[in-house]
């Protein structure tokens, strides 16, 4: 039998495959049994029916409830909504001491017809980002509200699973979605559910989790500001590309100088909070550049086009065929090839280090220091121009500008604006950073 | 009413991971190359996922999943057999023994499978019998009549 095996090993080497487990997962998930058979399965007929007994929006008024909420999420072609997500700060009056909260936020439209959406995300009412893109399957607050929200109402398949007060606003919370799937470490099933929750007096969705268990996971609820759906022609698919910071590369660095030199390199009179703060002394300036760049894109049209939109739209299991089309990108309908990077102009500004400093081990020379991050310390980033790269670069990079008299704070950090100077201070908790903020004044 | 027992998620895992690489050569021999043997696999895995409560347990998960493998192959011959003669001209210039390879893809399908799954999958008689949804008997009596075949093939070969 020796020769038989050989000629087959000849003829079927051994394969080069990769295996990949979580494409499989991935291609397994979406399709699984009905909501319906899912919540049987889960908790049982007896355990369904209980619910309706002892929950207060039973029986017809329940139905009511999803009647309602289909009618509220209208029939147009294009979703059109506003999320609030868990991103934001915390504006403080620096005199008065006030808060309030400012948010992150991203309106979508979404054309299913086109798989196409517009999304502007702002910060404080602020554009930060806008992007005219192809919808990507990872979008799952997208997915949940256009693939299973309305769907799940028309089918009858959506369930109300309980009421609950969201932003003051009281709320039905809705089950759109739900699956019950191992979990390898306990070897047990668990239901992963999407959840609405839809105003009790609009029926409007206001809120989302995902919740595994009737928990949601990471405590995590996106809020939603607005939700309609649209015709096309009421859709702005426009977008701005300029505002896009797809593709947007970033290089960011900073050489010692001396204190002498630190307005010159500022090209302002700097704000400092003196030799030394909090007990940490300013052991070092220095000069911070960075600038931005941008890929040079052609346009591809035609069979390569066409080749591309394949390659791409075939996922992970296509990895052989898209092997030779690196930096390919799809947006909108049209498909384009990355070239080399354009960078921009250089910004410089001045970074002020509160703290120890010792030998620094990029150089040779025994005088050379550097920061010692993992010890107590302050930085002051100023600069008086600045690139809107959303926080890449910290939150003076924010196209957002706190008002005069108030910093914003973000974790780990201090956001303001003094006198046309962009200022950021970096402390290890908020009370440093106010304190900081505070003691700021002019150089002498 | 009969029950069944189901397989978890975390079964069908242990076994794409430690037999990826025969299934794939399997699903390849099946399939004629290994992009569509690969996407068989994953094909097969995604189904035995999403049905892997419908496993009733009588018989090995293995053998299971193995069915839904060679099925997920032979469909993807079905669905790519106008790519056929371009793939053929290929194994020419790979200096592959072609005649073996003609003899093997002229074998009643029975005996093609039983051989792929003995040699390349190295499964033993039970467990190609539960994957084919033959007796063992069969197997090897099949086994036999392929050897057999190629045997004599093998010979005219090396004259």
């Amino acid at each position: 039998m020796k020769d038989v095996k050989e000629t087959l090993d000849r003829i079927v080497p051994e394969p080069a495959q990769m295996s990949d487990w979580d494409a499989v997962l991935r291609e397994a998930r979406p399709r699984r049994r009905s909501l319906t058979i899912q919540l049987a399965v889960a908790t049982g007929v007896a355990a369904l029916a209980a619910l309706f007994v002892v929950a207060p929006w039973k029986g017809s008024e329940r139905v009511g409830i999803l009647d309602r909420a289909l009618a509220a999420a209208g029939d147009g072609p294009v979703l059109h909504v506003v999320f609030r997500g868990g991103w934001g700060g915390t504006l403080v009056d620096l005199k008065s001491g006030e808060r309030k909260p400012v948010y992150g936020e991203r309106e979508v439209w979404f054309d299913p017809s086109r798989n196409l959406v517009h999304q502007i995300s702002r910060f404080g009412g602020v554009v930060e980002n806008e992007e005219v893109y192809e919808r990507n399957a990872g979008d799952r607050e997208l997915t949940a509200l256009w693939r299973d929200y309305r769907p799940a109402l028309e089918k009858g398949t959506a369930r109300v699973v309980g009421e609950d007060v969201v932003d003051g606003v009281p709320v039905y919370w809705i089950i759109v979605r739900a699956q019950m799937l191992s979990d390898v470490a306990d070897h047990k099933d668990h239901e992963l559910a999407q959840q609405v929750a839809i105003s009790r007096e609009t029926f409007k969705p206001v809120a989302m989790k995902y919740t595994r268990d009737r928990h949601a996971l990471d405590n995590e609820v996106e809020h939603i500001l607005r939700f309609e759906t649209i015709s096309v022609g009421e859709a702005d698919f426009a977008g701005d590309p300029a505002k896009s910071l797809s593709g947007v590369a970033v290089m960011a660095g900073s050489d010692p100088i001396e204190l002498s030199q630190a307005s010159e390199v500022l090209g302002h009179k700097p704000f400092w909070f003196g030799q030394e703060f909090a007990g940490l002394p300013l052991t070092q300036a220095q000069e911070a550049y960075s600038a931005t760049g941008r890929h040079e894109e052609s346009l591809v049209t035609g069979a390569r086009a066409a080749e591309i939109r394949r390659c791409i739209h075939a996922g992970a299991r296509a990895r052989n065929l898209c092997r030779h089309l690196p930096g390919a990108e799809i947006r909108g309908d049209r498909v384009y090839m990355r070239g080399p990077v354009q960078w921009s102009p250089r910004h410089t500004g001045l970074t002020l280090f509160y703290g120890s400093v010792g030998d620094n081990p990029t150089t040779f020379k025994k005088e050379d220091t550097a920061p010692l991050y993992d010890q107590p310390n302050i930085v002051l980033s100023e600069k008086t121009d600045r690139e809107n790269v959303g926080s890449l670069l910290g939150p003076a990079s924010l196209a957002y500008q706190p008002p005069d008299g108030s910093v914003l704070l973000m974790p780990g950090s201090g956001y303001l604006v003094r006198d046309g100077v962009y200022i950021s201070i970096r402390a290890a908790d908020e009370k440093n950073v106010l304190e900081a903020a505070r003691a700021l004044r002019p150089m002498s | 009413m009969r029950v069944s027992r189901g397989a978890s998620v975390a079964e069908l895992e242990r076994l794409y991971r430690a037999d990826f690489p025969r299934f794939v050569r399997v699903a390849t021999a099946v399939a004629g190359n290994e992009e569509s043997g690969a996407d068989a696999v994953h094909d097969a895995f995604v189904q035995a996922v999403r049905n892997r409560r419908s496993y009733r347990g009588d018989g090995p998960l293995e053998a299971w999943v193995w069915r839904m493998v060679v099925n997920a192959a032979k469909k993807r011959v079905s669905r790519e057999q106008p790519s056929a003669p371009e793939e053929q001209t290929a194994s020419h210039e790979n200096g592959f023994g072609d005649p073996v390879r003609s003899l093997i893809a002229s074998l009643p399908e029975q005996q093609r499978l039983t051989l792929f799954l003995r040699y390349y999958a190295d499964l033993d008689y039970e467990a190609i019998a539960a994957t084919l949804g033959v007796t063992t008997g069969t197997v090897g009596a099949t086994l036999n009549a392929a050897h057999a075949a190629l045997r004599s093939s093998l010979k005219e070969a090396h004259r």
